[in-house]
């Protein structure tokens, strides 16, 4: 039996480390084999979605490597190095993978012999900690092009289309780009668009908001047809425009595959109260991913998680909290991977089955229409009752078993597509506003079944009429003369904050409002 | 057809540098089963002429459109092939390199190894220039100006030479006067050269001169731009004298009643508040020392003295500090050295004994027109009998600074010559090495021995005034070990003489983010390359000159001075620079505009501008220089850098991370 020989890539500055491999090799250091060294200008070049690109394609190890701080070519691109570094780090502890398979260091020019020790010191700690489990292996789980063009057409009944094209009157992106036709889409795959048309950009733009769906005359399930004809663009390499360099994503594949146990419920302290043995399991998400993710916003994500446990608290309820539970799937489902959808959604189902709960409570209606609408679908029977926050508030508020202290705030409501038009669910959060005294609520001028979506789904296509659909929804809501924007949706959160984020000098239009979740506002009310 | 990528793949052997580790004909066979690769060759040395002969031949008759060399590292040979694509019409962006010497044939022994890893290397490249874009090489006018900064002995060669060939430069200095340290000191090694007398007529030259613009009393504020076009913001600081009528008499200053320790003599003498530094300054212009003024200080109520005894009425109290916006293409460095403070070394008593001094307050003690007029002198007014001059205080040392200072032992051994030859005093060289390097310097050493000086190997522990012995009593005792006899001594003499350290600046760090440079861990500025390019920094367009690189005497400063004005010539007599190519791009269907890269990036190459009613980012592709960051940063992937894209990466990735299981 071979001994394990593990494989480390490095991605080394060409002014500092590189150069440094330069003298190692020049001066016949000898160092093993095991690393791959991929030059790049600047440690700052680095982004995180390298590193886990590596994980993913199997390095057992991976290095980043440039100049000392304070002689950096580009004078600071090694601190933004280690920022962004400490942010990965973050994240693959979550994961649980390893410390010592990510590493940072500086290396200069001059320390050849550094380098090829650094290297042996690698090689060794990883063979102590043994092989990726990320290593490529045999393809398990769903077949390529299980679903054709055809099945697509059928199941969806794009085929009953009548070209009315009134689904491209109503929809958002159309709207603001304006080659955008959802009606085109589907006539141009009809005529036999076929292999060429999965590989148009265009096919990642659609949000899944359903606004179509209000309008159209015949059924046509557009959002799905375009989620199945994506399945087939990812089969063919197709990923559209990943936001954020597709590291969201890579994380996501990261989790559907590792065996690893995640740590992702560090942030809960002792003042949340939960059980093991509830009926209640509370649904956390990918939030505990958003906070190092979306840290560079001052988006305190973990806030919404918080906010949830005291309420659930305060209602005399100990959730379940599942210290392993995997990312639901909705963005893989969406960008047409569907092999890690599924094993994410297996993974899930197996927990949730042997947790025995009775109820999951969502705070990301991505989550729920996931669950609720999707697992079934593609066979994940998870046999308990499904409801988001609002719901559950709503339903105590009913029962007058909840009341509130006075908050005084004038507040206007986001309905999130996949909570409004996904799951009908427009009246429980109003409920729960307007149950609080001293909130008046003040409705934007497109709300419930029109309210206008955010702008980006599934952390792709995101661009200048994502931001566009943005900034006018947050003109709505500031010409309500609402001091805050409620949502319920953690993403939606993070989007318009991401319109807010302008650092440049040209400040452009003003839309700065307070956005804030329901969760986080209720919480504040509790007595 | 269109999109068809055509690869050509090299394999070099390096002699047997390459050959004698990896299988290069295994190598060879592996390339050209990779996808898109139409010829794979191996050669002796790819880098002589029939080497690239072949990838220029192969590029016309095999219609190549993207060629892969494996052979040494890049930072070696890129060039050089890249400049072979180009000469057979393939743009030389189309071109990746494969390190398969540095980075394996030559750290790896096991020959099997070696070989599987290069055929990775090669695979990752391959895979890579399939995504290679042509780039285009832009080429930018060189505004044919200069900025030197800093009017010591480096500056003003460098000014001069530029000068002499009929450019205009812009010489800032920060002093009242020009002349750096030279001009404090008395005599130069090894000939004893008076210093002034061959600097003077220097800076007279540099005075005058018609094509030198200088703005003494002056500091940068701001630089912005690159190479070829830099806008410098200058502050003229106010003089509170009018240089166009101020006649350098010197009334002002014997009239002015307050009196201040003056930097010129190192703290042995004084000037007033209004001064004209030393004799010789150019320019010839007093200067108020606002600090000092009592005028100022007063809000004009008090004083005034000097307005009263100006004939050519230039004292003006009104003056204020005045802005200056310079244009030029190449920017020289030649801020100097500053010397290491030896109260820091307690040992040494500086600061604590009145008689124990450094070098360079010797220097304004020796030179004629100093505080003493030329008379060694202890501190009471006596002439000491003997000297002890002691080597290496804080330089060679991990505990203050590790580098030799270079200088120290050739002025020690000036000195010890003055002290024999005016004084006649007994002198001791406490030194741990003599470090005589250059022309006539070893000689120079035999003629200081001959003369009678006493070296004593050892460095000193302390200079104390605790006598041991009667002898010892009132003065000051230099201990050591003597350690060629291999016995400690203590010396009793009247003056101590330190050659403290050659250290940066007190601002270099300030100056170095001014202009975008980089320190070394000596705090001197990094040169590009420590032996082939020592006056280049790493920003494109600024060099360096003299001290404020590294510790150097006179001759090698002028040389260094007159090799920055070289690289700033090369730079204007070529008319024009070479824009980075690999430079940041921005897809504007997918930027908003949130100027997250605008607040990154340090070169203020990303701005947020409105084009159509949009907010969008545009790339100044003078000022943008490759580094990735705001690429890393941008929310949306809207800025990629060319040459380095996602595909581009991420295929080198997959290429080198997939292990097969």
């Amino acid at each position: 039996m071979t001994e394990f020989e593990p494989r480390i890539i490095v991605f080394a500055c060409n002014w500092c480390t590189y150069a440094a491999a330069d003298i190692a090799g020049t001066s016949r250091i000898q160092y093993p084999p095991n690393v791959r060294i991929i030059r790049v200008m600047c440690s700052g070049m680095v982004a995180p979605e390298h590193i886990s690109l590596a994980l993913e394609s199997g390095a057992d190890g991976v290095l980043v490597a440039g100049c000392h701080p304070g002689d950096c070519h580009y004078i600071s691109g090694n601190l933004k190095a280690e920022e962004r570094f400490q942010m990965v780090s973050k994240v693959a502890s979550i994961l649980g993978i390893e410390e010592g398979r990510v590493r940072l260091k500086w290396i200069a020019t001059s320390e050849g012999p550094i380098f090829a020790q650094t290297i042996k010191d690698m090689v060794q700690e990883l063979k102590k900690l043994g092989p990726s489990p990320f290593r490529k292996s045999e393809e398990t789980g769903r077949e390529k092009g299980a679903s054709t063009l055809e099945d697509i057409l059928q199941d969806t009944k794009a085929y009953y289309c009548l070209e009315c094209s009134k689904c491209t009157s109503i929809c958002p992106v159309a709207k603001y780009d304006l080659s955008y036709s959802p009606r085109s889409a589907i006539e141009d795959t009809m005529l036999g668009w076929g292999s060429e048309g999965i590989h148009d950009n265009k096919l990642f733009s659609c949000l899944g908001c359903y606004a179509c769906s209000l309008r159209c005359p015949t059924d046509v399930d557009f959002p799905a047809f375009v989620r199945g004809v994506r399945s087939l663009a990812f089969d063919a390499g197709e990923h559209g425009c990943p936001a954020h360099g597709g590291f969201l994503h890579s994380v996501t594949r990261l989790m559907s595959r590792s065996p690893y146990a995640q740590k992702r419920l560090e942030w809960l302290t002792k003042e949340y109260r939960t059980s093991d043995r509830s009926d209640i399991l509370y649904f956390v998400g990918c939030i505990p991913y958003f906070e190092p993710i979306f840290g560079y916003m001052d988006t305190k994500a973990l806030d919404i998680t918080r906010a949830n446990l005291k309420i659930l608290n305060h209602l005399g309820v100990e959730p379940m909290l599942l210290p392993d539970e995997k990312c639901c799937g909705h963005d893989a489902l969406w960008t047409g991977d569907v092999e890690t959808f599924q094993r994410l959604a297996e993974h899930n189902t197996k927990l949730i089955k042997e947790s025995g709960v009775k109820k999951i409570i969502f705070s990301c209606p991505e989550g729920y229409r996931t669950f609720k609408l999707d697992y079934p679908e593609q066979g994940f029977e998870l046999g308990c009752e499904l409801q988001h926050i609002s719901e559950f508030v709503a339903e105590k508020i009913e029962k007058k078993e909840l009341r509130f202290k006075e908050v005084e705030r004038k507040v206007t409501y986001q309905d999130p597509c996949r909570l409004g038009r996904h799951l009908g669910i427009y009246d429980s959060p109003r409920k729960v506003l307007e149950a609080i005294p001293g909130i008046e609520l003040v409705e934007m001028e497109k709300n419930r079944e029109y309210a206008l979506c955010c702008g980006t789904s599934a952390f792709t296509n995101c661009d200048i009429y994502s931001h566009e659909m943005r900034v006018d929804r947050l003109r709505e809501a500031k010409a309500t003369g609402a001091e805050v924007l409620v949502t319920t949706c953690p993403k939606c959160q993070i989007h318009f904050k991401c319109a807010m984020n302008n650092k440049g000098e040209e400040k452009g239009p003003d839309i700065n409002i307070e956005v804030m979740d329901l969760a986080n506002l209720v919480a504040s009310a509790l007595e | 057809m269109e999109n068809e990528k055509r690869i050509g793949v090299y394999i070099c052997h390096c002699g047997l540098n390459i050959a004698g580790t990896v299988d290069v004909e295994e190598l060879t066979e592996y390339a050209a089963t990779l996808p898109n690769v139409v010829i794979s060759r191996d050669y002796r040395y790819m880098c002589s002429d029939p080497g690239q002969d072949l990838i220029k031949n192969d590029i016309k008759e095999l219609k190549l459109n993207r060629v892969v060399v494996a052979s040494c590292s890049p930072r070696m040979h890129e060039l050089t092939f890249r400049k072979a694509c180009q000469a057979a019409g393939l743009n030389p962006y189309l071109y990746e390199h494969a390190n398969i010497r540095e980075h394996c044939s030559w750290v790896h022994a096991d020959k099997k190894q070696a070989t599987e890893k290069a055929k990775d290397l090669v695979r990752a490249a391959v895979q890579r220039v399939y995504y290679h874009e042509p780039l285009e090489i832009k080429e930018i006018p060189v505004n044919p100006n200069t900025l030197v900064v800093g009017a010591g002995i480096a500056g003003m060669e460098a000014a001069l030479k530029l000068a002499n060939g009929g450019h205009k430069v812009y010489l800032v200095e920060k002093e009242p006067s020009i002349g750096g340290h030279m001009i404090q000191l008395d005599t130069t090694f090894p000939t004893l050269d008076c210093s002034e007398c061959i600097m003077t007529p220097k800076m007279s030259e540099v005075g005058h001169h018609p094509n030198i613009e200088l703005l003494a009393y002056s500091e940068v504020e701001e630089v912005s731009g690159s190479v070829g076009n830099f806008k410098v913001r200058v502050k003229k600081k106010a003089r509170y004298v009018d240089e166009s009528k101020c006649i350098g008499c010197g009334v002002c200053e014997q009239k002015c009643p307050w009196k201040v320790p003056s930097e010129f003599e190192v703290g042995l003498g004084q000037r007033k508040a209004i001064y004209i530094p030393f004799a010789q300054a150019i320019p010839n212009i007093a200067t108020v020392d606002k600090d000092y003024c009592v005028y100022i200080q007063s809000d004009g109520k008090k004083c005034g003295a000097c307005i009263k005894v100006c004939e050519a009425g230039a004292i003006d109290f009104n003056q204020t500090d005045q802005i200056v916006e310079l244009e030029v293409g190449a920017i020289i460095l030649a801020t100097g050295y500053d010397l290491l403070d030896p109260s820091q070394i307690p040992q040494y008593g500086y600061g604590k004994y009145d008689n124990v001094i450094t070098a360079l307050e010797f220097e304004r003690m020796t030179c004629a027109g100093g505080p003493t007029s030329g008379k060694i002198q202890l501190k009471d007014g006596s002439v000491p009998r003997s000297v002890a001059i002691i080597h290496c205080v804080g330089s060679r040392d991990k505990n203050y600074r590790e580098y030799c200072s270079k200088i120290c032992c050739m002025y020690a051994l000036k000195h010890a010559h003055h002290l024999r030859d005016k004084i006649n005093a007994d002198v001791y060289q406490m030194y741990i090495d003599m470090r005589c390097t250059g022309d006539a310097y070893e000689e120079f050493y035999k003629r200081v021995s001959e003369e009678g000086v006493v070296f004593i190997k050892g460095k000193v522990a302390e200079v104390t005034d605790r006598a041991n012995s009667e002898e010892e009593k009132g003065r000051l005792v230099v201990v050591a070990e003597d350690t060629l006899l291999g016995r400690l001594v203590r010396i009793p003499v009247d003056m101590v003489i330190l050659c403290p350290a050659m250290i940066p600046r007190a601002d270099a760090t300030e100056i170095a983010r001014k202009f975008s440079i980089t320190q070394k861990a000596s705090g001197f500025f990094l040169e590009r390359h420590a032996k082939l390019e020592p006056q280049v920094s790493a920003m494109d367009g600024v060099f360096l000159a003299g001290c404020c690189q590294f510790p150097k005497d006179i001759p090698d400063s002028v040389s260094h001075g007159r090799a920055a004005a070289a690289a700033a010539l090369e730079l204007i007599d070529r008319g024009s620079v070479a824009t980075e190519a690999a430079i940041a791009c921005v897809d504007e269907t997918l930027c908003h505009g949130c100027g997250i890269c605008e607040e990154l990036c340090e070169f203020q190459a990303p701005k947020v501008v409105i084009k159509d009613g949009k907010m969008v980012s545009t790339v100044n592709e003078a000022l943008c220089k490759g580094c990735g960051a705001c690429a890393v940063a941008c929310p949306s992937g809207a800025m990629s850098i060319k040459h380095f894209t996602r595909d581009e990466i991420s295929s080198m990735i997959k290429a080198l991370a997939t292990v097969e299981k």
